[in-house]
This record gives C-alpha cells, sequence and structure tokens, in this order.
C-alpha cells in the first residue's frame, strides 16, 4: 500500500526528491509539533481542534501543510550538499577550521593507529602460524614413526593432545581465533602422541590397547582434515576483514577531522591507489554515464545516495531543531518535561542520526567502489578515449582526463577513437 | 607529543560537554523559577483596590478560559488543557426517533436500567411494545425520567397520554415489574 502510494507521488515529484528531501521535513515538523504540545498549551488545544474539526477543513489544511512542506524542501535543498561538505571536513583549511582542528584530528589520528595496531597484531600472528601443509606432512610422518612401535608406549601422551585437542577444537566451533602459541603446544603434544603410539589398529601388535589407538587415530584425523586447514583459513580471513576495515574506513595519506572526511577519503583513495582515477574529476561524469547506460546500477546508486541524503537531512533538521528549542525554552520555556527531551532524548537522538550518516556513508562508498570497478570503462568510451589494454596503463589515461578536466592542462595530445565501436 | 596533544583534544571535548551541561542547566533553571506563573492582572489595577479572582489571570488559567469541558469537574479538583476542547462538544445523545418514559427509582434499580440499556416501552393500553435504547436518563428521589431512542418507528399513533402512563422493563429482565 505505502509502496504503492510512494510510486504514484514518486512519478509526480521523483522518489529522490520525496524521500531525501520531503520526508525528513515531514518527520521534523511532526516532532516539532509534538513537542510544542507539550510546551504550549495553545498549541496542544490547535491540534486538537484540527483533529477533531470536519473532515473536509482536516483535509485542506493537511494538503495545506504537504504543499508547504514540499516548498520547503525544495527551496532547502542545497543544505544536504554543504552538510555533507561540513561532515566531511572540508572547512579544515579555514581560519576557524585550523583552529577547530586539534580537537578533532587526534581523535581520528588514534583511530587510525588503533586500527593499524590490530592489522599489524593479526598480521604478526598469522604469520607465527605453521604452514598448513607442513603441519600435515610433520604429522603424518610422526605417525608413521609411530606406526612401526606397533605398541601404545605413552597413554600419557594421548592424554595430553586429547585434551588440548578439546581446547583447541572448542575454539574452532565456537568460531574463534586460536593462537599460535596454543596452536603449535596442540601440534607439538600430538607429534609427541604420534611418535610415541601406534595409531593404526591394523599395526598393533595382539593384545595392545586398540581403543587407545583409535582414540589418537581420531585426533590426528580430525587435526588434519579439519583443524590446521581451518587455523589458517581463519586467521587468513581475519587479516583481510582487518586491512579492509582500515582501508575503508582511513586513506593512505590524507587525515580527515571527521569519520566522514576519512571515508571520503578513503574513498578518493581507493580510485587513486587502484586505477589512478582522480574522483572528483571522474564521479559527477560518471554518474551521466552509468544513469544513460545501466539503468540497475544507476538505481542503486541513486538508492544508496537517497537513503545517505536522507540521514544527512534528518541530522541537519534535528540539531537545528535542538537549537531552536534550546533558546525558545530560555527564553519563554515553562515546562520540565520539554527541557529533557530537548536536553537529553535530544542529543541522543542527534547521535544516533549522526551514526546512520556515518554507515550511510560508508554503504554509500562500497556502492561507489563497486560502481567504478565494474564500469569505469564506459565513460572512457563516452569520452571517445582509447581503452587500456593492460592494468599499468590504466592509470596513465585517467591521469591525462584529470589533468585535461580539472586543470585544463594538456600534457600530452590524446587520441580519440573516432568513431566510437 | 602524541599523548599530550590526545589528553588535550580530551580535555578540550570534556570543556565543551561541562559547557554544554551548564546551559542546559541555567535553561533548566530558569524554567523552574517560571514555574507556577506569577499572576496576571486582567486589567488596571489601582492603589487599594481589593483583588478578586476576576482580577487575576495566568498563562494557566489563559490557556483554558473560552475553551469548553469535556468531562464534569468536582470542586477542588484541577482543570487541565487535556479535558477541554477548543469547540463545543457534541451532544452525546445521537439523532433520532425518541420518547420520555417516567418511571419509578424502584423500577430502574430492578431492571438495571441506565444511559445505554436496551429496553421495551410497555403500555397500560395498547398490547404494542417500543424496543429501544436510553439514551439519557434524569433522576430525583420520586422519579427518573428517560429519554429511549426508539429502534424502530411506532406501527400506530401514540400521544402523550399514552406515554404517560407507560414504563420501562429491561430487554434482558425475567422478573416481571410489581410496584
Amino acid at each position: 500500500m505505502f509502496g504503492t502510494v510512494l510510486d504514484k507521488l514518486g512519478s509526480y515529484f521523483g522518489q529522490s526528491f520525496l524521500l531525501s528531501r520531503c520526508f525528513p521535513w515531514l518527520l521534523c515538523l511532526i516532532v516539532n509539533l509534538l513537542i510544542a504540545s507539550i510546551e504550549f498549551p495553545q498549541m496542544r488545544a490547535f491540534v486538537e481542534g484540527e483533529y477533531a474539526g470536519a473532515t473536509s477543513t482536516k483535509a485542506f489544511d493537511f494538503v495545506a501543510a504537504l504543499i508547504a512542506v514540499g516548498v520547503l524542501a525544495y527551496a532547502t535543498s542545497p543544505i544536504i550538499q554543504a552538510m555533507t561538505e561540513f561532515l566531511e571536513g572540508d572547512w579544515i583549511g579555514s581560519p576557524l577550521g585550523r583552529l577547530a582542528a586539534p580537537f578533532l584530528v587526534p581523535f581520528e589520528a588514534a583511530r587510525r593507529d588503533r586500527l593499524n595496531a590490530e592489522y599489524r597484531d593479526i598480521f604478526d600472528r598469522r604469520t607465527k602460524l605453521p604452514n598448513t601443509k607442513r603441519v600435515i606432512a610433520q604429522l603424518r610422518n610422526d605417525r608413521a614413526a609411530g606406526a612401526r612401535l606397533r605398541r601404545i608406549v605413552d597413554v600419557g601422551a594421548i592424554n595430553d593432545a586429547d585434551s588440548r585437542f578439546g581446547e583447541v577444537m572448542r575454539h574452532r566451533w565456537l568460531n574463534l581465533e586460536i593462537s599460535p602459541d596454543t596452536f603449535k603446544a596442540f601440534i607439538d603434544s600430538l607429534s609427541r602422541a604420534l611418535r610415541s603410539n601406534c595409531a593404526d589398529i591394523a599395526n598393533l601388535d595382539p593384545g595392545e590397547n586398540a581403543e587407545e589407538a583409535e582414540r589418537l587415530a581420531e585426533i590426528h584425523n580430525g587435526t588434519v582434515e579439519e583443524l590446521t586447514p581451518f587455523v589458517l583459513d581463519f586467521a587468513e580471513q581475519m587479516e583481510f576483514r582487518a586491512r579492509t576495515k582500515r582501508d575503508r574506513d582511513f586513506a593512505r595519506l590524507e587525515l580527515a577531522p571527521t569519520r566522514l572526511g576519512n571515508s571520503a577519503a578513503a574513498l578518493r583513495d581507493y580510485c587513486d591507489s587502484r586505477y589512478g582515477i582522480a574522483f572528483e574529476a571522474f564521479w559527477p561524469r560518471f554518474l551521466l554515464v552509468v544513469a544513460s547506460k545501466d539503468d540497475k546500477l544507476s538505481g542503486t546508486i541513486a538508492a544508496s545516495k537517497i537513503q545517505l541524503d536522507f540521514s544527512i537531512l534528518c541530522f541537519t533538521l534535528t540539531v537545528a531543531s535542538l537549537t531552536g528549542w534550546a533558546i525558545v525554552l530560555w527564553l519563554w520555556g515553562r515546562s520540565l518535561l520539554t527541557a529533557v527531551v530537548v536536553f537529553v532524548a535530544g542529543p541522543a537522538l542527534a547521535w544516533a542520526w549522526l551514526r546512520i550518516v556515518q554507515s550511510s556513508y560508508a554503504a554509500f562508498a562500497d556502492v561507489a567502489r563497486s560502481a567504478t570497478d565494474l564500469d569505469r570503462f564506459e565513460l572512457l568510451d563516452a569520452l571517445h578515449l582509447p581503452l587500456p589494454q593492460r592494468s599499468d596503463d590504466e592509470p596513465a589515461i585517467w591521469q591525462r582526463f584529470s589533468l585535461l578536466t580539472l586543470l585544463s592542462d594538456k600534457p600530452t595530445p590524446v587520441t580519440y577513437r573516432n568513431p566510437v565501436k | 607529543m602524541k599523548a599530550w596533544l590526545f589528553w588535550y583534544t580530551f580535555l578540550a571535548r570534556g570543556f565543551l560537554a561541562l559547557a554544554y551541561v551548564l546551559v542546559a542547566a541555567h535553561i533548566l533553571s530558569l524554567i523552574v523559577a517560571r514555574a507556577p506563573d506569577s499572576p496576571r492582572a486582567t486589567h488596571a489595577l489601582n492603589v487599594n483596590d481589593k483583588l478578586t479572582a476576576a482580577d487575576l489571570q495566568t498563562d494557566a488559567t489563559a490557556a483554558l478560559v473560552d475553551n469548553y469541558l469535556r468531562a464534569p469537574v468536582a470542586p477542588g479538583k484541577p482543570v487541565t488543557g487535556d479535558n477541554v476542547s477548543r469547540t463545543p462538544i457534541d451532544s452525546n445523545i445521537t439523532p433520532s426517533l425518541a420518547a420520555i418514559v417516567t418511571i419509578k427509582p424502584k423500577a430502574r434499580e430492578q431492571f438495571n436500567i441506565s444511559k445505554g440499556s436496551k429496553v421495551r416501552i410497555v403500555f397500560s393500553d395498547t398490547p404494542q411494545e417500543l424496543a429501544g435504547v436510553v439514551a439519557d436518563i434524569n433522576c430525583d428521589k420520586q422519579f427518573c425520567s428517560t429519554i429511549v431512542g426508539l429502534a424502530a418507528s411506532p406501527k400506530q399513533t401514540f400521544d402523550a397520554f399514552n406515554f404517560s402512563r407507560a414504563t420501562l422493563v429491561s430487554d434482558e429482565a425475567t422478573e416481571p415489574y410489581s410496584p
């Protein structure tokens, strides 16, 4: 039902405008009306009067209010761009920005250091793990050596290996990391047990304890088939995730004063480091090309941008409303309930919106990365530029394009492909 | 150097948070001082004027004056904003063909008749009965006047004389009324 109404309205006004511009304003007006109803009895009486009024009056007032919201949303659209730049920390170069930078940058620097340290720590732990093939080969040799004994010599070694096996398998079942020291200690213990006992029932001398041999064989098989591959794979996955998180959150060199700014810097850095693309020159033109050539990708980019714009406008309006209400309460406030809403619930709500903005930006950046990976050649095609034959040819092409568009610099003449395709 | 910068930033942010708390506390203190609001004069007052309730008005009373009460208020009980409306409250008796029948309080008690009860109007001089719902009831020590909204139009003509000799029985009642 809601989807149908949205589609209908979207066909008139555009879904992007409705969702990312109108809805936040509508939400803001409703919340402010509710707060005003708490603070001012006259406002409450007005709302009740409207609610109890005739259907025709209500419908007229509702339509008038919606038109007002639409006009307000249209008029204030540029706020989103300005606020995005503000949240990205573009003000850092201004005199006020240089003054504010020391309050913000160290926290981001500490966060980057923490992510780097986490990654280094995981990397170190992974490199300390023994090679999977080598471990399996070593255990196979140990078992072969033990089989030549044809008997159970050291039950204590089997018990020790069994006990350590239970501990590391508990980590595996819980999908927890197994530290290199724990794993090495277990492998040494198992190796000792295999060397001093025969794990093959077929090779056992008559009268030897077959149950112990079978127990040892089960530990060995479980280690070779399940545990050893898991330990290294899990460590590699953790290392990959830590590195991806660091690369998603921060650029290699640039450090912005805000989390959002660093996400944006990481996106620019991704395009530059992988393909030599200057994001500022590439993205606006790329969007136009994708919109005309790939509806699905264009829709995906638009959806993530709508989500981002929605959350940014909601955050902006929340902060603006809270500031406005703080002034109103200072001058005319009488209700403690309103004060609690404004000074306690308000900042919590603003903080929640800011986190949503950061998450939305991260999601948008992911979509932008994927779109760049998949369709960047469409822009070269549209620009009549030759496609690179190899990956190391690509940065030079994008660099010439950036120099031409951003700086009007023409270092080397570009040969166009005519006609295209 | 790095640790110093970090702590400097941490302290600066703490200072900002403290400033926010102080501003909020200041505004809260202003709000507390304003409530309850001081009464204002409703008209010009002179020296030696003996003040009456009509001379004074507060924001709370100003917000209520000229509104309509939604429900009765007992003496000494608060009149709140939730209990008033800007427009008169609609009548609770819905439009219908109605009859007014007087019964004795004892009959009311026996049949447990109250507003909303389903009843039948029984006449002493004609066997026809009229079904309906009690729209309102107003009792004194001797009689109860009931307004009964009729479920359907009567098939014969009734006049005030017929109703003066009618009584009510509840549709749920099983025992006959004994005066």
